[in-house]
């Protein structure tokens, strides 16, 4: 289900400073709440139950499921490798597939447990509820996409009469068999495009004109929702000859959360790196990584280019942090705050360029945070632009040790050196 | 998309959504650069109309504000330039509206966070009209020398440092605006400087791209080079690679793609979204730069080594005879703001108001000094608050309380008196309590209330002078002047005015001298020898015992107490006092719902 489309490491990130509040994490949600969104769009979907205790787990099977020899139990945490995932209680795989009177005890072993796979890091994430579906009995596997297109301004469908893996390797194997149709953004899509996909898709035994609109409710929901992915890998046929979304992606514009407050109300903190949490909080833009260099850096671009030279002489960033093109005082020593709270930051990189920041407003952010925290590891400061001396001079009388550095290369060099002593 | 220059030193630009700063630092830029016209011709602020203030060098201008985007554009039909400060929540809206004006060529969008199925059908309505959209998530663009959006290249410090007010030959592109402004001074450092800058945006999708400038670039004949700055994720470098492959740009272009570091983390970090289509490695920042390497653009092993390469770009073209290193000109300076001038101590200004009764400017009003939370601690009541702010100091309380009868005492004297009458017959009008108010207030004066000033002045002039009772009244009497604080309408000498009573018993209980007060009594002694209705009335009796709470209070001067009574401290007592029964009258008036009152015929005596 995880597609490599997780892993393209690309750019939502904020830049240009912020001028506005915005969400500013990526929403990911579990695959019980996908797959509930698309039923109430009408979407074919595998029965299912999301269950967070044993009794429920009784309950589920009993009612819902009473038929079934076999079901799929699945851990719900938002990260991929579910599979090949083991708990840290020693059970391996967060997904397996068991007979109906085993359920009860293979839950048992996942829920309230921690996964960790191979994208959760090592210290996994919990796992609160588990996702029964029924096991279904599947004749073809297909592969539908729907992205927004930088070539025709506009959606993309993208449709493929074999499924199953990646989309990168489904283009090695079969170029040939993947066909993409645009959608006017204007007009919406017409019965022509849905036919056309379904053409491309080439069902063997469901109904043409049902696959039509199929194709068309997950337009809506794409749309409506404000989505920028929506993946369907497979999309398959059972052998009661329907279409179904046998598992799916869905990835919504964080843009867009003022207007989809539903889909955002689905949020799960409980899986989000708890200093991401408290950044958000703040407003600030960070992203949680595993280095040992805690960098503050205002502007996306300038903070890449800090990780990138922080990296080129042997370091590792400990986090993505941009305080913003007009970030405030409190804004720095929240910012503080959380660097210094992560054990493994051994030091700390301050790498402003005031264009319309001011220095001093930074150098008096740092001073104040030092009154509230512990500092406890080096600080390496590379002030540069408009009011540079003020900056300096706060820095300087306020009697903190910190080390100074001239330019970038210089900051992240010396950074890398703290960091290893 | 235009296919050359966007801007030129007359481009005027409408602004939406006022923001003082961005458009001061528009028109300082402007300044700078020795523009004629400011490059904002009218601000859009929807639902507002008029002018607003701002500074052109030395000189203030008004810039139109208008209503809507269509009467700006009507208004100001050169000005082709649509700079959206808008919300991200309609930025989307007010963008679609600009593009769909003939007048407007170019939509740059600030705001981050603009939802990107909107922003797809602002990309598509601009292809297909031929307009350009800057943005979103994007601080703007420059054109050294000619005109700026918004707050590109921060400062004034940081636009003169950059030397961004006369044009170089170094076309620059980036996502970032942040990074525009750290590459705009490394340009300036290493090269004659900017000609064209162009942040993007950070946007998945972006209303222009890094290709699209790029491509404008080689068509303007005064760049010479092309500086790009890219970053990991998303496709776009690949359509400048592909313009590279296909010999579209001639001019030398120096690119690199921020972001190798993103290849380190062992846990796969999801930065944000994928919208394209193609394997991971392609969008990485590694799998760029060596694409723009191959397609033969000049690209360095590391960020570090960027500034290295763009000197070394520069230097071969200088040698090439391609650049003649221009003459450098001094920009003006821009006269520094009076409030930052003041703050930083560099000039002073002369005041225009002086103030010593209170301040607001603390963490809570002073009065006289006390703050407001004192007065509540400690219990003040309203003549502590009276003594405060008119005395500027705080009298004891027993005056204190004096001032609080004299107001209770004054507060109403039924509605048949003048100022109580104009009062009704303007509440009866139709008219606001202010009005109905004032209409009262302004009836107070030598006749009705506004005696206990004067009663003040001539008792304590003949106190003080040592007149006899007799002297004084026959003096007064001579001069053709009544004796103010005498003489009642009703009250007479066996019948004394109960209010008179009350005062004079709480300050003979409580007054350490009462001197004025006996002087005032020995005085109506006499006048009602002369006539039973020549009683101290109740101005005579504030007046008289005013004087002795100034004089035997100890808190105040003689000069001080000469400015009271000259300044005519006593009459604020009655229109403060009258005020509270002015109002009161008002409200009875408007809650019987009184229709408008009209004298009677039989009243008035007609006559030749």
């Amino acid at each position: 289900m995880r597609g490599l489309m997780n892993k393209l490491v690309s750019r939502s990130l904020s830049v240009a400073g912020k001028w506005q509040q915005q969400q500013l994490r990526r929403l990911n949600i579990h695959e019980y709440q996908g797959a509930d969104l698309m039923n109430k769009y009408g979407i074919n979907v595998p029965k299912g139950v999301a269950v967070s205790s044993i009794d429920e787990v009784k309950e589920a099977v009993k009612s819902a499921f009473p038929n079934e020899n076999e079901l799929v139990v699945k851990s719900q945490i938002l990260a991929g490798g579910r599979g090949l995932g083991t708990f840290q209680n020693g059970f391996k795989g967060g997904v397996h597939i068991v007979k109906a009177d085993q359920v009860e005890d293979i839950a048992g072993k996942m829920l309230g447990q921690i996964l960790v796979t191979k994208q959760t890091g090592p210290q996994g994430k919990v796992v609160s509820k588990v996702y029964l579906c029924e096991k279904l009995s599947l004749v073809n596997e297909m592969y539908f996409a729907i992205t927004l297109d930088r070539k025709t301004a506009g959606p993309l469908i993208i449709a493929c009469s074999k499924g199953g893996t990646s989309i990168e390797d489904l283009a090695e194997k079969y170029p040939d068999m993947i066909i993409k149709v645009p959608v006017d953004v204007f007009k919406g899509i017409t019965d022509e495009d849905a036919a056309m996909v379904v053409d491309g898709l080439a069902p063997k035994v469901a109904d043409r004109n049902d696959s039509i609109e199929q194709v068309k409710k997950l337009y809506k929901l794409f749309c409506e929702r404000d989505c920028t992915l929506l993946e369907i890998n497979p999309l398959a046929e059972t052998s009661s000859n329907q279409l179904v979304a046998a598992d799916a992606k869905l990835n919504f514009d964080d843009n867009a959360a003022f207007r989809q407050k539903e889909i955002f109300a689905l949020r799960d903190p409980s899986q989000e790196d708890p200093r991401e949490v408290a950044a958000a909080k703040a407003d600030l833009n960070y992203i949680g990584l595993d280095g040992e260099i805690g960098c503050m850096v205002n502007g996306a671009g300038l903070a890449m280019a800090t990780m990138d030279i922080i990296k080129l002489h042997g370091g590792t960033p400990a986090n993505f942090l941009d305080v913003g093109g007009n970030a405030s005082e409190g804004q720095v020593v929240e910012a503080f705050k959380i660097l210094t709270s992560d054990d493994k930051v051994k030091a700390i990189l301050v790498n402003i360029f005031g264009g319309i920041m001011k220095c001093d407003v930074i150098a008096s952010g740092i001073v104040n945070a030092a009154k509230q925290v512990a500092l406890k590891v080096p600080v390496v400061v590379r002030l540069e632009g408009t009011n540079v001396d003020q900056g300096k001079r706060i820095l300087k009388e306020s009697g903190m040790t910190l080390i100074t550095a001239e330019d970038l290369d210089d900051a992240a060099e010396k950074a890398v050196k703290a960091a290893s002593k | 998309m235009a296919t050359g220059q966007l801007f030129s030193r007359t481009t005027q630009a409408l602004f939406y959504n006022y923001k003082q700063l961005p458009i001061q630092r528009m028109l300082d830029f402007d300044f700078l650069c020795g523009r004629e016209t400011p490059s904002v011709a009218g601000i859009i602020n929807p639902g507002a109309e008029g002018f607003q203030k701002l500074f052109f060098g030395q000189e203030e201008i008004a810039i139109p504000v208008h209503s809507t985007i269509e009467a700006a554009c009507t208004a100001h039909p050169t000005a082709d330039v649509f700079i959206n400060f808008a919300s991200f929540r309609s930025a989307a809206a007010s963008s679609m509206a600009a593009l769909k004006q003939p007048t407007i060529r170019v939509v740059a969008i600030i705001a981050e966070g603009v939802p990107m199925s909107d922003t797809k059908q602002l990309i598509a309505y601009a292809r297909s009209n031929k307009k350009v959209v800057i943005g979103p998530a994007t601080v703007g663009g420059i054109q050294a020398g000619a005109f700026k959006i918004g707050d590109t290249a921060g400062t004034i410090d940081n636009i003169v440092q950059c030397k961004l007010y006369r044009p170089g030959s170094v076309g620059f592109v980036s996502k970032s605006g942040g990074m525009s402004n750290e590459m705009y001074n490394t340009i300036a450092r290493v090269t004659d400087g900017i000609y064209e800058g162009i942040a993007i945006g950070g946007d998945v999708f972006p209303g222009s791209t890094l290709s699209d400038h790029i491509l404008r670039f080689n068509n303007i004949p005064q760049v010479k080079m092309m500086v790009v700055l890219g970053e990991l994720g998303g496709r776009d470098e690949y359509s400048l690679v592909e313009a590279l492959k296909q010999g579209k740009v001639n001019k030398p272009v120096v690119a690199w793609v921020c972001g190798t570091c993103a290849r380190l983390f062992k846990s796969e970090v999801q930065f944000g979204h994928a919208g394209a289509k193609s394997g991971g490695e392609m969008e990485s920042a590694q799998g760029k730069n060596q694409a723009l390497r191959d397609a033969g653009a000049i690209v360095p092993t590391s960020y570090e080594a960027f500034e290295a390469m763009i000197k070394e770009t520069f230097d071969k073209l200088v040698e090439q005879g391609k650049i003649t290193p221009l003459k450098e000109v001094m920009p003006p300076q821009i006269p520094e703001d009076l409030n930052s001038a003041i703050k930083s101590g560099k000039v002073r200004a002369p005041t225009h108001i002086i103030s010593t009764i209170s301040d607001d400017r603390g963490e809570e009003p002073c009065y006289a000094g006390v703050p407001m939370s004192s007065i509540v601690e400690r219990g003040y009541g309203v003549g502590d608050v009276i003594s405060l702010l008119w005395f500027k100091r705080s009298l004891p309380r027993y005056c204190t309380h004096f001032i609080e009868i004299c107001i209770m005492l004054c507060a109403d004297h039924g509605p048949c008196v003048s100022g109580a009458h104009n009062t009704i017959v303007t509440a009866r009008a139709g008219k606001d309590l202010v009005s109905s108010l004032v209409s009262g207030l302004l009836t107070i004066g030598p006749r009705f209330g506004g005696a206990i000033d004067d009663a003040a002045r001539y008792f304590k002039d003949a106190y003080d002078r040592g007149l006899t009772p007799y002297e004084f009244v026959e003096g007064m009497k001579k001069k053709g002047i009544r004796v103010p604080g005498i003489g009642h309408r009703i009250k007479r000498g066996d019948n004394r005015d109960k209010r008179v009573e009350l005062l004079q018993r709480f300050a003979r209980t409580h007054f350490p001298s009462v001197k004025y007060m006996e002087y005032a009594i020995q005085v109506e002694t006499y006048t009602l020898s002369k006539a039973n209705n020549l009683v101290l009335n109740v101005d005579g009796a504030i007046g008289s015992l005013f004087l002795d709470l100034l004089a035997g209070s100890g808190m105040f001067s003689k000069q001080e107490i000469d400015e009271i009574v000259e300044i005519g401290y006593l009459n604020g007592l009655f229109v403060l006092a009258r005020s509270i029964g002015l109002i009161g009258h008002t409200f009875d008036q408007k809650r019987l719902k009184q229709p408008l009152y009209r004298h009677p015929w039989e009243d008035v005596l007609y006559t030749k």
